[in-house]
């Protein structure tokens, strides 16, 4: 697959010059006007009559799609026990992650495997409503997340007669003491520490 | 350049990465410069074109310059796909339903 390069050369048309320009690549703030979305950072053809961004090389579409992606992920906000923040530290601790990078990972991981299968959803339930998973609800948990995702998770969590965002987050923190404290997910634990890698943890030793 | 010719063209330059995209303001026009869509796609898309979806008319900017319009059905969608060429590459000005 050809690549371009910061500095390469080209050609286009400049609708500011309206006729046929010589072009350079350089990295830009790209603004994407319909959607309001700004994003920096991006390898773009510029005009080398009046300087502005006239192309973008298909190398630059995945990085596009993410920006607007993103302006699409929802927050997820809920108050849960001060307890159930403390497992959350120790299970970045577990993977020697730092907790504000892990702690999404951890949560839209769960999230998934709840929106994926019913069966664990009823596990959550089943946890949310135990006697570990009460207590005053008064520590803030917020996170950002593909409106999909959620609203997948959602779904089978409301089936699984899970009522609330609040209630999904403590049956799965709970789900995740057990599977990765208690060891009983053998398989969740490396898919995890492979997300805590990617976050910058050590390589997680063999299970 | 005939319309057999100027698909390979466009095929050719899909699948090795030699395009680009005209920037423009109303992203959603072109769904292959933000990832929606993917070349291979594209490629599909343009393959599936018989002498009847195509046209060719000149670029605004430059006469000289023939922008190549598609106009593949896909799905129960008819598509819309215009793009030139330039130096080695093809510049798309849209890919959309």
């Amino acid at each position: 697959m050809h690549l371009y390069k910061e500095g390469d050369r080209s050609e286009a048309m400049c609708p500011q010059c309206k006729r046929r320009v010589s072009t350079r690549f350089a990295v830009r703030t790209v603004p994407l006007e319909d959607s309001g979305v700004q994003v920096p950072g991006v390898l773009a053809a510029v005009c080398d009559v009046c300087d502005r961004v006239v192309a973008l090389p298909a190398q630059s579409a995945p990085k596009l799609k993410e920006a607007l992606e993103r302006k699409k992920d929802v927050a997820l906000e809920a108050r849960i026990p001060y307890h159930l923040e403390d497992v959350i530290h120790l299970l970045a601790d577990r993977f020697s992650a730092a907790v504000a990078a892990f702690r999404p990972d951890l949560l839209r991981f769960y999230l998934r495997e709840v929106a994926s299968d019913p069966a664990f959803a009823e596990r959550v339930r089943e946890l949310a409503s135990s006697e570990q998973a009460q207590a005053p609800a008064r520590a803030r948990l917020s996170l950002r997340m593909p409106q999909a995702l959620l609203a997948e998770a959602r779904a089978v969590a409301h089936e699984a007669g899970i009522p609330t965002d609040a209630e999904l987050l403590r049956g799965i923190i709970l789900a995740a003491k057990e599977d990765v404290l208690e060891g009983a997910h053998p398989d969740r634990i490396a898919r995890l520490g492979g997300a805590a890698q990617a976050e910058g943890a050590p390589r997680p030793a063999l299970v | 350049m005939g319309f057999k010719d100027v698909r390979t063209l466009l095929v050719d330059a899909l699948q090795s990465g030699r395009f680009q995209h005209e920037h423009r303001a109303d992203v959603s026009r072109n769904l292959l410069a933000v990832g929606d869509v993917g070349p291979e796609f594209v490629a599909q898309l343009l393959m599936r074109c018989t002498g009847r979806d195509y046209s060719c008319t000149p670029h605004h900017f430059d006469e000289r310059v023939a922008c190549h319009v598609f106009k593949p059905a896909h799905e129960g969608h008819r598509w819309y796909v215009k793009a030139y060429f330039l130096s080695a590459d093809a510049m798309f000005i849209s890919v959309h339903r």
